[in-house]
C-alpha cells in the first residue's frame, strides 16, 4: 500500500483506539467474550431459575428455594461471548483510484486491533471479483500482525462483483458475525444480492462506503477522456456532463441508503481524503464503535 | 472612418497565441474514473475530442472580440463626414424686453433661438461667437469650435429687459473676437431690425400690445400736500384694444379708468394723490406682452445739503438750490459740509466748490474786468453740466476776466474768458461759474436752477442716483412683472416693429468650402472590450462559486 502503513503510526494513536469499543447490536455465539448474550453461561450473573432436570449440575441447585417449596430448582447465568469479527475489504481495481484501497486497509487494520483487543476473533477477506484470499478468524492480539501483514500484501487487480464475492463469502463455514464490508460498493451489477446472502447467514453487516475525492468531484475543468479503472469502457466528456454525473451518483447513493435502512445494515460514506484519526474517532461512532 | 493608428491591427495576431493558450488548456486530459457506468448517458451521446473542442467555445469567442475591440480603440477610429460650410460666424441675438413677446407658446427670444440653432446647422461653420443684443450686450459664447457647447450656452440663455442694445457697444463685442474681417458672415436674430448694416433675420408675427409707455408724479406746486400722477397709454396693435388702467399712491388705489384705443392711439390720464413717495400705474388687459403693463414712479426724497458758504450771500442761488435740495448753510469751515458755495470772494479750494465769479489760486487766478465780452461758445456741447441749459441765457452783460490753470476744462466761453469751467482731481473738484449774479440776468432764467442742479450733482455725484426708472434682470420672467420694480424702456412696448428681414437664410451658404467633421470613437471599442472581458471575469469566478459550493456533505 503506498499509504503510510498503520505500523507507522504513534502511540498515542494506539492508545485511542484501545478507548474504542465495536459496536454490535445483535445476539451472535461465539466463545466467551466480552459481550453478555441471553445464552445461558457461565458469568456471575444471574439469569433466572430454571426447575431441575437430572444431569444438571448439583453445584447450581438453590437449596434455600429447596427448604421452602420443597422443589429443586437450578440457578441459570448470563454467558459471556465474543462475536467473531469479519472484515471484508475490496480489492478491485476501482478501489485503485484516489487511493481508496490503502485507506481501506488502514481502516481494516485498526478495525482488527480494536476487535482483537476486546478478545473477539478477528478474520480479513479481500474480495473482487470474487472472495480472493483472506485471514481466518482468530483472537489474541498476536494475531494482528498477521492481519497487517496480509493487508500490506493487498494489490488492487480484477472487477468488482460484490453478489459472487458476499455469495462465496456467505458460503464460507463461519459462525455468524459482525461483518464490516470496506469497499466503493460501485459495482454496475449491483449490491442487493451480495448484502442478501449475508442477510440470510443473520450476520450484523456494517458498511463503510469509502469513495475518492475523485469520485465526488471529477476534475474535468474543460474535456477528458475517461477510462474505467476495471476496463469497462473509455470515452471523453466535457465538464458539463459533470453535474449530471452528481446527480446520478447521488441516485446510487441514495438507492444504498435506503436498502441499508430497509435491512438495518449500518452504512457510512467515506472519502478517501478524510484524516484516519477523524474517520474512527468521529464518523463511525455509533456506525461501528461505541 | 478613418484609423488614425492602424499599427494598432498588428496586435490582431495575439489572437492566434490567444486561441493556441485556450485549446492548450482545453485539451484533453486523461482521467481514471471508478465507475464509468455512472457517466453512460455521456457515453451514449459520444463525440469526437475535437467536436468536444469546438463546442461552448463561447469564453474564446468573448476573448477575442475583447482583443477585437480593444484592438479598434487602440487603433483610434475616427468617423469623417464631409460637408459644405466651414467658415467663421457671428450670431447676434437680440436679448431685449421685447424678446419676451409671447408667440403662440413661445416666446420670440424662444424662436430666436430655434433660428440660430437652424443657421449653425445650415451653416456648419468651424468657428463662431454668440453675442446677446441688449443696452448692456453680453457675450454668451466666446469664438469657439465646440458648435454642441455653443447651442447649449445659448439654449441656456435668457433675455432681458433691457432696451435695446446701442449699435457701437455690439462691434465692439464682435470685434473683440477677432476683428469684423475675420467672420465670414455676421448674422442678427431680432423682432425688429437693427442699427448695423447687417443681415438680420426676423422672428415673431404682429401681436397685441397696450402699454404704459409714461408714467410720473409730483408734489403739486402750490404747497399742498398733494401730488399729480400722470400716465400715458399707448396701442401698438393693429387693432383697438380695451383695457383697465389703475393707479395707485403706495397701496391705495386712487384711480381707475377704462381705456379703449384704436390702433396707434395713445391718451394720457392725470390724476390727483396724497403726497405719497412711490405710485404705481397698472393696466389691466389682455396682451402678448405683460412687461409694460405695470410701471413705476417716485418722488424722491430731497437729499440734505450743508453748504460752506464763503462771501456774499445769493437770495436767487438760495432758491435756485432749494428747488431740489434741502439745505442748510454754515460760514464755520471747522464744521463737516458737503460743499463750498464761494461767492464773489478769494479762497484756497478743497474738496467739492461751486467758484461763482471768485478766485481760486492757483487754479483761477484774477484777470481784471471786461466791459465787452465776445460771442459766447459752447466748447463742450454734451458735458453733464450744461444738459438742458441755453447758452444765451448766460450771455454776461459784464464779465471778471479769469485766467484758468491748464487742465481746467472749459465748457463755455465768451471769446477768450471763460464763463463756465469744471476741473476734478484726486482731491478736489469744482466748477467755476464767471457771472457776476447780482448784474446778470442769469439768475432770472430758467437756465440758473438748472445749471445750479447740473454742478452740485457733478460735484456730489451720489445725490443724483436715480429712483425714477429701475431695470432689474433679476425678474426678467413673465409672471413677476408686477413683484418688481421694472419700468421698461418705452420703445420696447412698440413689439410690432418687425419689418421685413434684409436677410433670408438659405440652405447651402454661397460660400462654398469643403470641410470634414472628425469624431473619434475609440471609446465605443473601449468600453466593448471592458464589458467583455468583465462579463468573462464574471462567468468564470461564478464558475468557482458553483463549484465550491456543492460538495457531497451538502448534496440534497
Amino acid at each position: 500500500m503506498s499509504r503510510s502503513s498503520l505500523r507507522k503510526r504513534d502511540e498515542s494513536f494506539w492508545k485511542r483506539l484501545s478507548a474504542l469499543q465495536l459496536l454490535v447490536r445483535h445476539r451472535a455465539e461465539g466463545q466467551a467474550g466480552p459481550w453478555t448474550t441471553r445464552r445461558v453461561g457461565m458469568s456471575l450473573e444471574f439469569a433466572e431459575y430454571r426447575e431441575y432436570y437430572p444431569g444438571d449440575d448439583f453445584r447450581y441447585v438453590d437449596w434455600n428455594l429447596y427448604g421452602r417449596l420443597d422443589r429443586l430448582f437450578v440457578k441459570v447465568f448470563h454467558r459471556e461471548e465474543n462475536i467473531p469479527v469479519y472484515v471484508l475489504i475490496d480489492t478491485s481495481q476501482s478501489m485503485s483510484v484516489g487511493e481508496k484501497l490503502s485507506y481501506a486497509g488502514e481502516l481494516a487494520g485498526a478495525l482488527s486491533y480494536i476487535g482483537l483487543k476486546d478478545m473477539n476473533r478477528v478474520g480479513v477477506f479481500a474480495f473482487a471479483r470474487a472472495l480472493v484470499q483472506g485471514v481466518p478468524a482468530r483472537s489474541g492480539l498476536s494475531h494482528l500482525q498477521k492481519i497487517l501483514s496480509f493487508l500490506e500484501g493487498l494489490q488492487p487487480n480484477d472487477r468488482t462483483s460484490l453478489s459472487t464475492a458476499l455469495e462465496e463469502f456467505s458460503k464460507l463455514p463461519v459462525r455468524r458475525g459482525l461483518v464490516v464490508v470496506l469497499s466503493d460498493m460501485l459495482d454496475p451489477a449491483g449490491y442487493e444480492q451480495g448484502l442478501f446472502h449475508l442477510l440470510i447467514k443473520r450476520h450484523e453487516i456494517a458498511l463503510v462506503q469509502i469513495l475518492a475525492p475523485e469520485d465526488l468531484e471529477p476534475p474535468i475543468h474543460e474535456v477528458a477522456r475517461l477510462v474505467d479503472s476495471e476496463g469497462l469502457g473509455e470515452f471523453s466528456v466535457s465538464a458539463g456532463a459533470v453535474a449530471r454525473y452528481r446527480q446520478r451518483l447521488l441516485q446510487y447513493e441514495h438507492g444504498l441508503e435506503t436498502f441499508c435502512r430497509t435491512h438495518q445494515i449500518r452504512h457510512k460514506v467515506l472519502s478517501a481524503a478524510r484524516p484516519l484519526e477523524r474517520a474512527l474517532f468521529e464518523d463511525l461512532r455509533g456506525v461501528l464503535f461505541v | 472612418m478613418i484609423f488614425l493608428s492602424a499599427w494598432a491591427f498588428g496586435l490582431l495576431g495575439v489572437a492566434s497565441v490567444i486561441a493556441l493558450l485556450y485549446f492548450l488548456r482545453r485539451r484533453e486530459e486523461r482521467l481514471v474514473v471508478s465507475a464509468i457506468w455512472l457517466w453512460e448517458e455521456e457515453h451514449e451521446r459520444p463525440r469526437s475530442a475535437l467536436t468536444l473542442l469546438w463546442t461552448k467555445i463561447w469564453l474564446l469567442l468573448v476573448q477575442l472580440a475583447a482583443l477585437a475591440a480593444l484592438v479598434f480603440s487602440l487603433a483610434e477610429p475616427t468617423l469623417t463626414r464631409e460637408f459644405i460650410g466651414g467658415g467663421t460666424l457671428a450670431l447676434i441675438i437680440d436679448g431685449s424686453a421685447s424678446m419676451q413677446t409671447a408667440e403662440q407658446g413661445k416666446t420670440r427670444y424662444e424662436l430666436a433661438i430655434a433660428r440660430a440653432a437652424e443657421l449653425i446647422e445650415q451653416r456648419r461653420p468651424n468657428r463662431l461667437t454668440i453675442i446677446q443684443a441688449q443696452q448692456s450686450p453680453k457675450l454668451l459664447v466666446p469664438l469657439t469650435e465646440d458648435r454642441p457647447r455653443a447651442l447649449f450656452t445659448l439654449k441656456a440663455s435668457q433675455p432681458t429687459l433691457q432696451g435695446d442694445a446701442k449699435p457701437s457697444d455690439i462691434l465692439e463685442l464682435v470685434r473683440s473676437q477677432g476683428g469684423l474681417e475675420n467672420f465670414h458672415e455676421v448674422i442678427y436674430i431680432s423682432d425688429h431690425a437693427p442699427a448695423l448694416p447687417i443681415p438680420w433675420v426676423s422672428v415673431g408675427e404682429p401681436r397685441k400690445n397696450l402699454a404704459i409707455t409714461g408714467f410720473a408724479a409730483r408734489p403739486v406746486p402750490d404747497g399742498t400736500s398733494q401730488a399729480i400722477v400722470w400716465a400715458r397709454v399707448q396701442n401698438f396693435s393693429s387693432e383697438a384694444l380695451e383695457g383697465t388702467l389703475k393707479l395707485f399712491a403706495e397701496e391705495t388705489e386712487i384711480h381707475q379708468e377704462r381705456i379703449s384705443l384704436g390702433p396707434g392711439e395713445q391718451r394720457s390720464v392725470e390724476a390727483l394723490a396724497p403726497l405719497y413717495t412711490r405710485f404705481r400705474a397698472v393696466l389691466d388687459v389682455i396682451d402678448d406682452f405683460a412687461f409694460d403693463n405695470i410701471r413705476y414712479s417716485v418722488i424722491p426724497r430731497r437729499p440734505q445739503l450743508k453748504i460752506l458758504w464763503l462771501g456774499e450771500r445769493n437770495f436767487f442761488l438760495m432758491r435756485a438750490l432749494s428747488t431740489f435740495a434741502e439745505v442748510s448753510t454754515q460760514t464755520d469751515e471747522t464744521a463737516s459740509y458737503d460743499l463750498v458755495i464761494a461767492h464773489n470772494t478769494a479762497i484756497r479750494p478743497v474738496g467739492a466748490v461751486l467758484l461763482i465769479n471768485s478766485v481760486a489760486e492757483p487754479w483761477v487766478v484774477r484777470a481784471g474786468s471786461i466791459s465787452e465780452p465776445g460771442s459766447l461758445q459752447v466748447l463742450v456741447p454734451g458735458h453733464p453740466l450744461v444738459q438742458h441749459v441755453r447758452g444765451e441765457h448766460l450771455r454776461p452783460t459784464t464779465l471778471s476776466g479769469a485766467q484758468l490753470a491748464p487742465g481746467v476744462q472749459t465748457l463755455i466761453a465768451s471769446g477768450d474768458q471763460p464763463i463756465l469751467a469744471a476741473y476734478r482731481s484726486q482731491g478736489l473738484r469744482f466748477v467755476y461759474l464767471g457771472v457776476d449774479l447780482k448784474s446778470s440776468p442769469l439768475v432770472l432764467t430758467p437756465s440758473f436752477p438748472i445749471l445750479i442742479r447740473n454742478s452740485i450733482y457733478w460735484l456730489i455725484p451720489e445725490l443724483g442716483l436715480p429712483s425714477e426708472r429701475f431695470v432689474s434682470d433679476e425678474f426678467a420672467t413673465l409672471g413677476f412683472a408686477d413683484q418688481a420694480a421694472i419700468n421698461l424702456d418705452p420703445t420696447e412696448s412698440e413689439i410690432n416693429r418687425l419689418g421685413s428681414p434684409s436677410f433670408v437664410p438659405q440652405e447651402s451658404p454661397t460660400r462654398e468650402t469643403k470641410s470634414q467633421i472628425y469624431t473619434p470613437i475609440w471609446y465605443l471599442g473601449a468600453w466593448a472590450a471592458f464589458v467583455a472581458l468583465a462579463g468573462e471575469l464574471l462567468w468564470y469566478y461564478w464558475g468557482v462559486f458553483r463549484r465550491r459550493r456543492w460538495s457531497y456533505e451538502r448534496a440534497p
